[in-house]
């Protein structure tokens, strides 16, 4: 009878939730009445509608009667990609009204833009790649018959940056070395290349295999409006707030200078970007290698959601455009060019690999009698380099530093040590006045109980609890140490650059480099002003 | 040590800490300093309200975006629509818990409608107290507007012991927000803990994580969405797995979550996309026929130059970047815009002080528009940016950026050694209204707002 009862207040609870969320976000949110109330593209929507309908229908043709995808390859996408585009650019032209505006060879240079910069962001794409594939080659941590695109995209792409980091550290971040630089991989393997241009652009894709109608129209809009997006940042001006003052602006003066800016949090995501002014000189560039963060991300998702989590493709998929259509990612996919999505790539990288490791040691079986044995192995390694690298594209990368080892420590022991751990390490976080960060430490007045109440709280109890099982105890702090030093190595270069610049080991310096702008000693300025005033009154009198 | 009563135990302990925090008082310590330039530029996410609810209201907040409006904040309804949902039906076989989730659900959601905002029909804000939501009602009679307005008079008579409670133990400043939001968070854990023991493993191991990293953010980053990005991700993957999945054995929870999903989702994805091919920046006669930004298109197609594409965005604008580029010492004095990139040499030139921390220091020994100039260009500034949306984006309840903005404005108006260059704010020298005459200039009766001007210093 209970449960019947708590069924319908589950029901009538849901309902209300919903329709209260619903009412307050149209509220809260005049921007989607807006859009709807100046809609204009209802033709557009429908000429997109019947290609994502007739896209499906052709993969349901290949998969049910063909039962072959000959025809669905890299080429054959890139062309309904233009379709897609073009039929949106005569569309927008119409309905806008600039149609005249163009003659045959705008429209002729329009596409050869597009596609030189397409082909420009594929060359760099593919030269990360490869660096992934290579190290991976020689040092091999990952386990027979997984997936391993996203660790090489994620291995490569720490690998490029690291490169950039030592030719800008030598100043010689010039287009010509870094070009041979990023070549040496691809002729290295340049048999593995051949055969990787043929999976991209002329084997079928097998990804599409498993697509049903919903799958085939949900990959179809995604595509649409990445599509989009990518054109709408090819432009000189990115028209962020942030992207103009600080994250192309960055890339920039890297680039002018050849060398590491002084000043600034890390910047690993911003050197990379770097590459697009280094290599090119164009701005659109750099903002096309910001916009791999949010392209990489989607990937990520869909990769932790078929890989880990066994969603079927037409779900992960759904998944996929779910995340990428979400107003804040499209933003900072097409205006807003930042780091946050590059950064959210390697924390899905670390999501993923974390899953594969706990997968691999057996803590995701029902009946998991035998521990695994603690000790630190290659994909741990790799975890803990990929935090350090996303270290140095954003501070805030610290919260998955602690996730990561709450859920070690959960998985050899349990609820409770997961409760002391985090008490522990939210503890050190306020110790270290990472609130600071936000302003929000000055409000909380019980904060220095706080943290040591957090801190010897949780240590006691870790200690307690962990000493239970003593044999793994010890293994595991040998474990957290040595994680925390794999952590610290591809981070120890921007460290090591900051104590340069500012000779100082606070943490403020070290974390923040010399400040990058005209030092002005207006206390000084005022003081000769106010003197010369007094001495001009006193001429005058 | 069983599980339970390990739990007791951290709870007890944790509410004598509360117990004690409770009991200092507060107002003693509020000459505290705050940053002014956090309080002003980060705080606005978290909201003003008393700090307590700050903390507590952040999930509600961050997902309906109760403190800023925009595409740049905007995550969307399901995460807080359905991880909720999620945790109430796996809860729905323990009584206990499930109605004391609910019940700190409804609870939030006072906390949080109390401590809002009702959008009026152009976007403006009305802060939720009585007087002012009612005086909009009386006002306005949109639908969408008043049915909100409507429903946020109610909640306030609900919230009313909140804020007692608030008054009583909180305030800007307080002891207890958090150690009040650690037993939140144990109590989070322990619930997600059984909300997942019957699932299979990688969902207890991912909902912990989500937890544990989710309150971290809240806890440190002041509301700011892109912080803790990872939450969006994790939390759609847990919410897709379970409502889209079929293992639900009970039928009727199996369609109802179906369902509620399936048509949420679809308005999502069908906003999202009117959203993008929309692609509104603000409300004007071309509004919404905006595919692709028009001067990226035409400067693909060759059709204009880079320069160009500068003044389509901002009137004007190329004109005095090139009479700034032309030097390469001269230092810039930037109060707001986003002009850093177009700027040569901006590392060793650009002074940013878009909080106008410099300016109040000077302000402070010299309060005279001859006197500020001066020490100015003694400084060696010879430029000065001004962003003239900054106090649309300040969001305090003093309005402290306005007012040194309106200070430093004042320093500009009509001040002999100082020359615009150029802006792309319009103002009209009529008083006839039928035979306006329009001039780009900062000063005067605003025709167009505009969002930059560009000063000289002689």
């Amino acid at each position: 009878m209970a449960f019947k009862i708590n069924r319908i207040l589950l029901f009538l609870f849901s309902a209300f939730w919903i329709a209260f969320i619903l009412i307050d976000y149209w509220n809260k949110h005049p921007n989607h009445y807006f859009a709807f109330n100046n809609y204009n593209f209802q033709v557009l929507s429908l000429y997109h509608v019947s290609l994502a309908g007739a896209f499906a229908a052709l993969v349901w043709f290949f998969n049910t009667k063909l039962k072959s995808l000959k025809f669905l390859n890299g080429l054959s996408l890139i062309f309904i990609g233009f379709v897609g585009l073009n039929i949106s650019f005569f569309e927008y032209a119409r309905v806008a009204e600039f149609e005249k505006q163009f003659d045959f060879f705008n429209i002729l240079l329009l596409h050869q833009n597009i596609i030189t910069y397409l082909l420009m962001s594929l060359g760099i794409l593919l030269a990360n790649l490869f660096y992934g594939k290579l190290f991976l080659k020689k040092v091999n941590f990952v386990p027979e018959g997984v997936h391993r695109t996203l660790i090489e995209l994620s291995l490569g792409l720490m690998l490029v940056t690291l490169i950039c980091f030592i030719l800008a550290g030598c100043g010689i971040f010039n287009r010509y070395v870094t070009i041979i630089l990023l070549i040496i991989p691809i002729v290295l393997q340049y048999k593995t290349f051949f055969k990787t241009l043929a999976a991209v652009f002329i084997k079928p894709i097998n990804f599409f295999k498993d697509f049903n109608f919903v799958g085939s129209i949900a990959f179809y809009f995604l595509f649409l409006i990445m599509s989009l997006n990518f054109v709408h940042i090819l432009t000189p001006m990115p028209i962020g707030f942030d992207s103009m003052s600080l994250y192309v602006n960055l890339p920039k003066l890297i680039a002018d200078r050849a060398s590491l800016q002084t000043g600034f949090q890390p910047y690993n995501w911003s050197l990379f970007m770097s590459l697009g002014y280094v290599l090119a000189g164009k701005t659109q560039l750099t903002l096309i290698l910001s916009s791999f963060g949010g392209l990489f991300s989607t990937y990520a998702i869909y990769r932790v959601a078929v890989d880990h989590l066994k969603f079927h493709s037409n779900h992960a998929i759904l998944l996929s455009l779910c995340f990428y259509v979400t107003p804040i990612i499209f933003h900072q996919s097409s205006k807003e060019l930042k780091v946050d999505l590059g950064l959210l790539f390697y924390l899905l990288s670390i999501l993923w690999c974390l899953l594969l490791w706990l997968k691999e040691k057996k803590f995701f079986k029902k009946e998991n009698e035998e521990l695994a044995p603690v000790k630190i192995d290659g994909l741990l390694i790799f975890i803990a380099v990929l935090i350090g690298f996303a270290l140095g594209i954003k501070l805030t990368t610290l919260f998955i530093v602690i996730a990561v080892l709450a859920i070690i420590w959960y998985s050899y022991y349990g609820i409770n040590v997961f409760i002391a751990f985090s008490s522990f390490s939210i503890g050190v976080l306020l110790i270290l006045k990472l609130d600071d960060m936000s302003g929000m430490r000055v409000y909380n007045l019980s904060v220095t109980y706080v943290q040591w109440i957090l801190f010897f709280f949780g240590g006691i109890a870790l200690c307690y609890l962990g000493l239970k099982k003593k044999e793994i105890f010890g293994k595991l702090i040998k474990m957290n140490v040595l994680f925390l030093t794999f952590i610290f190595l591809p981070f120890m270069p921007w460290l090591t650059k900051n104590i340069i610049e500012t000779k100082s080991v606070s943490i403020y310096s070290i974390l923040n480099g010399k400040k990058n702008a005209p030092r002005i000693n207006i206390g000084k300025v005022i003081n000769d002003y106010e003197k010369e005033l007094k001495q001009e009154n006193k001429n005058e009198e | 040590m069983k599980n339970r009563s390990f739990h007791i135990i951290i709870l007890f302990f944790l509410s004598s800490c509360l117990n004690f925090c409770v009991g200092q008082d507060n107002s003693k310590d509020k000459e505290l300093k705050v940053n002014e330039s956090l309080y002003e530029e980060v705080q606005r996410y978290i909201g003003y309200e008393d700090l307590i609810y700050r903390y507590t209201s952040v999930p509600y907040d961050v997902n309906v975006n109760m403190n800023l409006n925009g595409y740049f904040v905007e995550i969307g309804y399901l995460l807080l629509m359905f991880l909720p949902i999620l945790l109430l039906i796996l809860l729905r076989k323990h009584s206990l818990y499930f109605y004391g989730f609910m019940a700190s659900l409804l609870i939030m959601l006072i906390i949080s409608v109390g401590n809002g905002v009702v959008l009026g029909p152009t976007g403006e804000r009305i802060n939720n107290d009585a007087s002012s939501v009612q005086s909009f009602l009386a006002e306005n009679t949109i639908a969408g507007p008043e049915l909100t307005g409507n429903i946020y008079l109610f909640v306030n008579k609900l919230y009313k012991p909140f804020d007692a409670i608030s008054q009583k133990v909180s305030g800007n400043f307080d002891h207890v927000s958090y150690p009040f939001m650690f037993i939140l968070f144990i109590i989070g854990v322990l619930l997600v803990y059984k909300a997942t023991e019957k699932l299979p493993k990688i969902d207890r191991y991912l909902s912990l994580f989500l937890m544990l990293y989710g309150f971290m953010w809240a806890l440190f980053s002041g509301g700011i969405i892109w912080y803790g990005f990872l939450v969006l991700p994790l939390g759609l993957i847990l919410v897709f797995r379970h409502f889209l999945s079929r293992t639900e054995k009970e039928t009727s929870i199996r369609l109802f979550k179906n369902i509620i999903f399936t048509g949420a989702l679809s308005i999502w994805l069908v906003l999202c996309y009117v959203a993008r091919v929309s692609n509104i920046q603000i409300i004007h006669d071309g509004a919404g026929k905006n595919l692709i930004d028009q001067p990226t298109l035409y400067h693909l197609a060759g059709i204009i130059d880079e320069n160009q594409v500068y003044d389509s965005y901002f009137n004007n604008l190329s004109s005095a970047l090139a009479k700034i580029n032309a030097e390469d010492q001269s230092l810039i004095y930037r109060v707001g815009t986003m002009f850093p990139l177009l700027i040569e040499n901006n590392d060793i030139r650009l002074y940013t002080d878009t909080l106008l921390k410099l300016f109040k220091t000077i302000q402070n020994r010299n309060n005279t528009k001859e006197g500020i100039t001066a020490i100015l260009k003694r400084a060696g500034f010879k430029y000065i940016l001004l962003g003239l949306n900054i106090p649309a984006e300040d969001k305090t309840p003093e309005k402290s950026l306005t007012k040194k903005f309106n200070d430093f404005t004042q320093i500009l108006y009509d001040n002999p050694e100082i020359q615009l260059l150029s802006t792309n704010r319009i103002i009209n020298k009529s008083n006839d209204p039928n035979n306006p005459i329009l001039e780009y200039n900062v000063f005067g009766k605003v025709y167009a707002y505009g969002n930059y001007a560009i000063f000289e210093i002689k």
